[in-house]
Parts: C-alpha cells; sequence; structure tokens
C-alpha cells in the first residue's frame, strides 16, 4: 500500500510523471500478476502488462482513493483475464485443469516454496481449480486482495447479491473439496 | 477490510493458507518482466500525452482562425450588419474604430421615373440610325384599319390635340421637313419598331428611350420619306410610337424635327394604325 502519499502519487502519475508511475506499478503489479496467475490467465505477465498500459491511458479520469483505486485496478485485471481466457477458446465456467495450473505454478514460482508445499498438500490448488470462473474470481478477490463485498461486485460488474451467492457457493465446494481430499488422504 | 459477517471463508481457509495463498500467487514480477511492462507504460504515457496536447490545440488553432478571420471582415466591413455592428462596439471601447452599418441604405433607384426631360430622349439619336428604318414608310401600318385617332376622338386631331392649328390642320406638313412630311407616324415609330407603335409610344417615363422617340421619325431615311411624300398614311405611326411620347419626350421627336411633329395627334399608342388625318376625318 502506497498509504498518505497515494493522492500526491496520483496526481503526479496522472500527469505522466514517471516516476509516479512506477511507484504505482511496483505497488500494485504483484497483486494483479498474482491475480492473472491464480485466475489461470494463458500469459499472465502479457495480461498484466495490458492491465497497466489502460491505467496509463485511463488514470486521468480516476477520482477515488487508495482503496477504490486498487478495485479500479482489478476491475481492468479481471477485464482482461476474461478476455484472454475467451481468446483462450475455453468456457469461462470451465475449471482450468488442475495439472494445468499447477504446472503453471511451478513454472512461475521458479520452485515450489513452503507456501505452495502447504498448499498443494492439503488439496488448495486443486480445490480451487475445481470452481467456476466467477466462483474463483470472487473467491480470489476476497483472500488474495482482500476486498469487501461491495469492492468485489464493482470489481467483477455484479450486484452485491450475487457476488455473495457466489461466495457462499465457492466456499461450500472448496469446503466439499478439501474433505474429499483430507478424507482421501486420511 | 472485509466486515466480520463476510469473512465466511471456508474454516479450512486459516489465515495461515490465506497467507501462504497470497505469498504463493502475490509475487512481484521479474525484473526483466518489470521493464518491459514499464516501457510500455512510458510508451502509453507519452501517447496520452500527445493526444492531450493535440486535444487541446485543435481547438485553440480553430477558435484563432475564427478569431482573426472575423477581425478580418469586420475590418473590412464586409461582415453582415448586425455582426459588423457587434464587433465595432466591442472594440470601440479598446480605440479600435470599426465601419458600421448603421446608416440606412440608398433608396432603391426609381425604375419608372417620370422624368420627361426633354433631353432624356436624344433626339440626335434618332438621326444615328436613319438608314436603319427596315420599312417603309406607308407600310407601317394601316391607316385605315384604326378605328379611331388616339386623342382625336372624331375631333379634328389638331384641336383635339391642342397643338397649333397649323400643325393639325396639315400634319403631314406640320413641323415636319419638308421632305418628311409625309412621314410623321414614321419619325414616331423606331425603325426596327415600326411595326409596334407600342413601343414607340412609350409611357411618359419611357420616353426617355431615346430610341424609341428620338428615332422617330429619324428613323427613316430621308430618301425613303421622300419617296413616299404623299403617303401621309404613314402619320399611323406617329399616332402610336409618339402619343406616349408625348407626354414627355414626344417634344424630342419634334426637336429633331422628325415628323413626330402630331404630338397631340400621338396620344394613343395603339392609335398608331391611324392616320392623324384620317382619324378626324374617320371619326
Amino acid at each position: 500500500m502506497i498509504g498518505e502519499s497515494f493522492p500526491r502519487v496520483l496526481a503526479d502519475a496522472q500527469s505522466g510523471d514517471d516516476v509516479a508511475l512506477t511507484t504505482i506499478y511496483q505497488d500494485t503489479a504483484p497483486l494483479v500478476l498474482g491475480f492473472a496467475r491464480a485466475r489461470g490467465a494463458v500469459d499472465p505477465e502479457d495480461v498484466t502488462s495490458e492491465v497497466f498500459v489502460s491505467v496509463v491511458r485511463s488514470i486521468g479520469r480516476f477520482e477515488g482513493d487508495e482503496a477504490h483505486f486498487r478495485s479500479w485496478l482489478l476491475a481492468i485485471a479481471h477485464h482482461r483475464i476474461v478476455d484472454s481466457i475467451r481468446r483462450r477458446g475455453r468456457h469461462p465456467e470451465e475449471p482450468v485443469p488442475t495439472d494445468e495450473l499447477g504446472q503453471r505454478m511451478l513454472l512461475l514460482t521458479d520452485g515450489e516454496s513452503e507456501a505452495m508445499q502447504r498448499l498443494r498438500s492439503l488439496g488448495v490448488l486443486e480445490a480451487i481449480d475445481q470452481l467456476t470462473e466467477d466462483q474463483r474470481a470472487v473467491l480470489l478477490l476476497r483472500a488474495l486482495a482482500d476486498l469487501p463485498v461491495r469492492q468485489i461486485a464493482e470489481v467483477v460488474g455484479k450486484p452485491e447479491s450475487a457476488v455473495k451467492a457466489l461466495l457462499r457457493r465457492a466456499t461450500a465446494s472448496l469446503r466439499r473439496r478439501l474433505d474429499v481430499d483430507r478424507g482421501t488422504d486420511t | 477490510m472485509p466486515d466480520a459477517d463476510e469473512t465466511d471463508l471456508p474454516e479450512d481457509l486459516t489465515p495461515e493458507l490465506l497467507d501462504d495463498l497470497r505469498v504463493a500467487f502475490v509475487r512481484a514480477p521479474a525484473p526483466d518482466v518489470e521493464a518491459v511492462h514499464l516501457a510500455a507504460m512510458r510508451a502509453a504515457a507519452t501517447s496520452r500525452i500527445v493526444r492531450l496536447r493535440r486535444r487541446l490545440l485543435a481547438p485553440a488553432i480553430a477558435g484563432s482562425a475564427v478569431l482573426f478571420g472575423t477581425a478580418g471582415l469586420a475590418a473590412a466591413g464586409a461582415l453582415p450588419a448586425p455582426a459588423q455592428n457587434a464587433v465595432a462596439s466591442i472594440v470601440s471601447p479598446f480605440g479600435i474604430e470599426l465601419p458600421r452599418k448603421d446608416d440606412p441604405p440608398p433608396p432603391p433607384p426609381t425604375t419608372a421615373a417620370p422624368t420627361t426631360a426633354p433631353g432624356a430622349t436624344a433626339p440626335g439619336r434618332g438621326g444615328e440610325n436613319p438608314g436603319a428604318a427596315d420599312e417603309a414608310p406607308g407600310r407601317q401600318d394601316d391607316p385605315g384599319a384604326s378605328d379611331a385617332a388616339p386623342g382625336l376622338g372624331g375631333v379634328n386631331p389638331g384641336i383635339g390635340g391642342g397643338e397649333p392649328p397649323g400643325q393639325v390642320a396639315d400634319p403631314g406638313n406640320s413641323a415636319n421637313a419638308p421632305g418628311q412630311v409625309g412621314n410623321p407616324g414614321n419619325s414616331g415609330n423606331a425603325p426596327g419598331q415600326v411595326g409596334s407603335p407600342g413601343n414607340s409610344g412609350n409611357a411618359p417615363g419611357q420616353v426617355g428611350s431615346p430610341g424609341n422617340s428620338g428615332n422617330a421619325g429619324s428613323g427613316r431615311q430621308p430618301g425613303q420619306q421622300r419617296q413616299r411624300p404623299g403617303h401621309g398614311g404613314s402619320g399611323n405611326g406617329n399616332a402610336g410610337g409618339n402619343g406616349n411620347g408625348n407626354a414627355g419626350g414626344h417634344g424630342n421627336g419634334n426637336a429633331d424635327g422628325h415628323g413626330s411633329s402630331t404630338p397631340s395627334a400621338n396620344v394613343r399608342p395603339s392609335g398608331g394604325r391611324r392616320w392623324l388625318g384620317q382619324g378626324g376625318a374617320d371619326e
């Protein structure tokens, strides 16, 4: 988070200041890239680049605080990811195969970290892979970006009630999956 | 932070696992990837600034063009009256005086000016082309065909016309050159208009038409007139042609002495068919 200096950084970025743009990029690019990775974008780095180019082009019209800026940024990322997935020719509601996600994570992480190993061992990654695109989107926005329901609704362009329903179904599916994995393991 | 009632993530997703998720996925891009992304952002920012400048410059250029164009037209006084006056009023406090269009427009010229100045009918013009007469005097019209002599009304034309008796009594001779006496009517007609007494008999306002009145009589070649001196019937032409000319410019023809010597008898343009001398006789 940029914090208190965000308004000044935003103003500088809106005027085209390179330092301010770099600051914003370095602060938010990991979240955008991670969101794209977890969503199963074909080329997360490419999607991230497109997102920030769009941000630069339209940042002059943005008004709001840092929290709103993150929501706005993730909304752009969400649409780019959806476009990427559609370009891939896959149905949006079709879950990403576990093997593919695991393979991408191996390539992206440059070796499995402890966190990844734990996630794998607990079957979290596989459970997430079984979710639909929308369920995965709202769940990851909640888990990765720590966004409240209202901002998640703004990002995905759905009513809050729909977002809550998606979150409930995603949670139930994830719980079932984790229980199954545990039962299998045990 | 999400509200407490919204954090209904699975209990299995403990904060530790959530942290693991974030650590596993939310990681900074590689330095080379970051460099590429920043370069793309700089390029986008540059193009955006260029677009902004263009967006600002285009209206400025257009506004300047309109301003200078209006100023130029205003300086030349070429703007419409309201705009010209408005611009003049705007710039006058600055010591710039521009032409105004407050003055009323000049009155339109009167087309039927009743000015029958004698000079309006150029007598001499009639003689300019005396040989142009394309008809013999006697061929002009049928004198006897007319029912009434204009202005005569069966009365002695000379009297009815108020002309000197001597002229009226002998219209063919009166005021006509000796050799032209026989064609008083012809004198009233323009050479090319001989057959149309109405033309020669112009309205008073048209008497000024030099060709008409001036041609009266003068349109006849002297020789032609002499050829048929006795054809007083040529006076018919006068009856029409000079009829109106009398009102204003008829005297011009007379000034030339070109046979339009029967001014009063030429009152009626259509009366060109009538020979003066016969008009009274017939009536």
